[in-house]
């Protein structure tokens, strides 16, 4: 039987962010150079997020 | 008569181009959804179109390798007949899970989770580059 991939939680939230964001930027912007921006912004937003709700989670548990 | 012939070419020139457009916009989208990314390289943009690849084809690989669960066609659970269109929009990438029996059925673990959340994600942004493919092919986008 083949072991699954083990990602953090982190890690699994990361490669996500990475690769949705460069599929958002390519759909959703016209330019190039306005696709790049949006990528990168969306991955920001992504991982802003992501870390604001840990933390979040974290009040709720303590 | 001069003016008649200039109009009729002038006339045909877009009807030929209309029927080429119509056709792509067909045929683009359809190819993109089973082959991510290939709706933009078959209009010429190749970047766009192996990097479209290369994130959804990534997305449900590494869902699969961390043991996702890839739902099939149900009337149960709102949530499992969900899942399943998202999964589907993955389109060739699906077929493919199917027919060589990839993923699980249920979710044993966490990160499995995670898996299952990736194949459905990957489907759906699938879909966001078909339909993309499609502006692109009616002239919508450059």
């Amino acid at each position: 039987m083949m072991l699954a991939l083990q990602l953090s939680h982190f890690g699994a939230a990361v490669t996500f962010a990475f690769f949705a964001s460069i599929v958002f930027g390519i759909t959703q912007r016209n330019t190039q150079r306005e696709m790049v921006r949006y990528g990168l912004q969306c991955f920001g937003w992504f991982v802003l997020g992501m870390f604001v709700a840990g933390w979040m989670m974290w009040l709720l548990h303590h | 008569m001069e003016k008649t012939e200039i109009t009729a070419s002038q006339t045909t020139q877009p009807a030929a181009a209309a029927t080429t457009r119509t056709s792509m916009a067909i045929v683009a989208p359809a190819l993109g959804w089973l082959i991510p990314g290939a709706g933009h390289i078959i209009q010429g943009r190749w970047i766009r179109g192996l990097l479209l690849m290369i994130s959804i084809g990534a997305l449900f690989a590494l869902g699969i390798a961390m043991d996702g669960k890839v739902y099939k066609a149900n009337t149960g659970d709102l949530l499992d007949i969900l899942g399943f269109v998202g999964d589907i929009g993955a389109g060739g990438l699906y077929i493919l899970s199917q027919l060589l029996d990839w993923g699980r059925s249920a979710i044993a673990f966490a990160v499995a989770d995670y898996g299952t959340k990736f194949i459905v994600v990957s489907g759906l942004l699938n879909i966001m580059a078909a339909v993309d493919a499609y502006q692109i092919a009616i002239g919508r986008k450059k």
